[in-house]
């Protein structure tokens, strides 16, 4: 009998050294995909560009580092082509063809409302850069996921601010679709919450790509309010903010912008930019002055030659968040690494960036500051910065992501 | 309640010196189409590069950026619409006007990814030239310099269109081709040269619309297509042909953007649409043009 167990034993010996060699030989040969949808080319490129820099560099530190359990990451990125068909398109042969363990992306708001319906369908984790807040709200599901500031996020703590400086009498001024309106209503809501006594005789709604805001400023001026706050962003925001400036209104209101503190729109708008005035972004390369922020943007410039901005940050942190979240899981799986994501923790450039379970949102701090001329930079940088926790700047949890555990 | 005059009066300049940027790529458009019969989508491209060429030489550190880049832009852009109608739009001539549309339109995304592969992906801003900065104050009204230069500048080449078309040799030709080319070809006049002067002024004319538009607007590829709508509704309005249709057209047009905002804001676009309906519908040659489109 003794021989037999032997046997036995030599056989189960082997038999289990061959079934590890294997599952290691395939674990070493496995590489793990992420999908990128940016834009790539049209008005966008720029944010598609930074988008893809800040991509490529969290993969390379991550391999460098000897990549996520012994696994390399590779980035497959593609253009979004700003257009939900195509989009989805893209977003499918991503996953279906090249079968990437998640998917980042798009920017735009109806594209990534699409495809986070179609990665939904195909079990797998999207991260869009869209930050319309129905992401977190309505179309919210188990595989949805961000990391970066949503649009409430930085509005509300705008409101925060706009309390604390205490203007009264307001006028609103935002691009007419989803993202604009829920900017503004989302500061606005809160404002009124935190100050019943704040007044807005003038709300403004242009079209989105609106060329002349000379008639909104003349009534804008009409009402005769204390502070404005702007909602517009990319290329509408730097003809609202130049329009504004020959009508004076650098001098005559307070101007809080959303999107105003974004690096690249600083640079653009040069001595031209609201000195003095209020704004945000979701990411600076100043602030906060930390040790993981110096090596972001050290190892940014090293590499690009130019300074990160907001979607530099967002893309490289939603890399590191779900590297971070594989390792928690302790196995490449797509929803052993979605059970592990709620409460992964990223010591991000912006600050730590914790995953709310509750509405798959990237908890974190929102800055707001004072639009400056530097003598360290060539350009207009944000100073006097004021950080709004997301204990105030968040929703409450009871108020979002009805939809993430679906 | 009291009257707002400076309110009125700021909003119906505002609609003016949107209507003079208008005015500038609409009259080009609308000569080509009456002398060519081109309707040249791409026209909206030659203000973008208008744009773009000024942005480059607001690099200068010198005062008198604004100034080189207007003399000199346009006549860029004007050479590089010569190089294009006469060796990419001539061919074309016989065939069916399709044809002409899908080469220009071809033109737009050519241009816009070119602009992308010279000037990069950056946002750009152009600074107001310093002569124009600050504004002019009188008791309560205050206005942008900036915007007074644009409403001047208008006018002036109306009056300049008006002396090339009327008083000049080059004018007559181009009369003459808009009537009958043939009967021009017949009587020994190089018509094809006519051709290409015309497609070279409108280029002139739209490239000056963008470098005027530049320091308040934004500089982005995309700029032309979305400028190039409302200048055919301008042509539409005005007539084929009419360089003061255009400028009708455009004057209208600014004036139912800025005050239209007042009576409907979030539709203001519905009165511009409400003007061109009727117009198509009982007058079909515009308000100023001889033959429909």
């Amino acid at each position: 009998m003794s021989g037999f167990g032997k046997k036995a034993l030599i056989a189960a010996v082997m038999s289990l050294s061959i079934i590890s060699f294997g599952a290691t030989a395939s674990f070493a040969a496995k590489t793990i995909k992420i999908g990128v949808l940016s834009p790539l080319t049209g008005l966008y490129s720029i944010v598609g560009k930074r988008t893809s820099q800040g991509i490529n560099m969290a993969v390379k530190e991550i391999n460098d580092a000897g990549g996520v359990l012994g696994h390399k990451l590779e980035a497959l990125i593609r253009d979004s082509e700003t257009n939900p068909a195509s989009s989805v398109r893209t977003a499918r042969r991503l996953i279906l063809r090249d079968k990437v363990f998640a998917l980042l992306g798009p920017l735009h708001g109806g594209a990534a409302i699409a495809v986070l319906q179609e990665s939904k369908k195909l079990k797998t984790m999207n991260f869009p850069w869209a930050a319309t807040e129905e992401i977190n709200t309505k179309f919210c599901s188990r595989y949805t996921w961000r990391v970066g500031s949503s649009a409430q996020q930085t509005s509300r703590a705008g409101a925060v601010i706009a309390h604390r400086l205490g203007y009264k009498t307001w006028a609103t001024i935002s691009s007419d679709f989803s993202y604009g309106r829920s900017v503004v209503r989302q500061f606005w809501n809160y404002l009124k919450e935190r100050d019943p006594g704040a007044k807005r005789p003038y709300a403004a709604w242009p079209k989105l790509g609106e060329n002349d805001y000379s008639a909104y400023i003349n009534k804008m001026q009409k009402a005769k309010p204390d502070a404005i706050y702007v909602g517009l962003f990319g290329a509408d925001l730097i003809k609202f903010m130049k329009q504004a400036r020959s009508f004076g209104m650098y001098e005559k209101v307070k101007i809080f912008t959303d999107f105003g503190g974004n690096h690249v729109l600083l640079k653009a708008l040069g001595d031209q930019a609201p000195f003095g005035h209020w704004a945000s972004s979701r990411y600076l390369h100043n602030y906060p002055v930390s040790a993981a922020n110096k090596r972001f943007v050290d190892n940014f410039r090293k590499a690009y030659n130019v300074y990160p901005d907001m979607m530099a940050g967002e893309a490289y942190s939603t890399v590191q968040v779900i590297a971070e979240s594989i390792r928690r899981a302790g196995a490449v799986d797509k929803e052993k690494a979605i059970d592990a994501m709620g409460g992964v923790a990223f010591n991000a450039p912006e600050g730590w960036i914790i995953m709310r379970p509750s509405d798959h949102q990237g908890w974190q701090s929102s800055f707001w500051g004072v639009i400056s001329k530097s003598k360290k930079y060539p350009f207009p940088i944000l100073s006097n910065i004021q950080v709004i926790s997301p204990v105030e700047g968040s929703h409450p949890d009871e108020n979002t992501g009805q939809g993430c555990r679906k | 309640m009291e009257l707002d005059v400076s309110f009125w009066l700021t909003q119906f300049l505002n609609g003016l010196a949107n209507a003079m940027v208008l005015f500038l790529i609409a009259s080009g458009l609308t000569i080509l189409l009456g002398v060519l019969g081109v309707l040249n989508l791409a026209h909206g491209s030659f203000y973008m590069l208008g744009a773009f060429l000024i942005f480059s030489s607001s690099i200068i550190k010198n005062p008198s950026w604004f100034w080189v880049g207007l003399l000199l832009a346009p006549l860029v852009v004007a050479g590089f619409g010569t190089i294009i109608e006469a060796f990419c739009l001539r061919p074309l001539y016989g065939r069916e006007r399709l044809y002409t549309l899908l080469l220009t339109y071809g033109f737009t995304l050519i241009l816009d990814d070119l602009v992308l592969l010279i000037w990069g992906r950056d946002y750009k801003s152009v600074p107001i030239p310093a002569l124009f900065e600050g504004r002019l104050s009188i008791g309560d009204f205050s206005y942008p310099v900036y915007f007074l230069f644009i409403i001047a500048v208008g006018p002036l080449l109306g009056v300049f269109l008006w002396f090339i078309l009327n008083r000049t040799n080059f004018g007559k030709l181009i009369r003459a081709a808009s009537t009958d080319s043939e009967m021009l070809d017949a009587l020994g006049v190089n018509v094809n040269r006519v051709f290409t002067g015309v497609f070279a002024l409108g280029a002139w004319l739209a490239s000056l619309g963008g470098i005027l538009a530049a320091p308040m607007r934004s500089v982005e590829p995309g700029m032309g297509v979305e400028i190039i709508i409302e200048s055919f509704i301008v042509v539409i309005i005005g007539g084929m042909g009419s360089y003061l249709g255009a400028f009708v057209g455009a004057v209208l047009i600014g004036m139912l953007k800025a005050f239209g905002i007042e009576i409907l804001e979030n539709f203001a676009m519905i009165f511009i649409y409400a003007l061109v309906l009727p117009i198509l519908i009982l007058r079909p040659r515009g308000l100023f043009g001889e033959t429909t489109i």
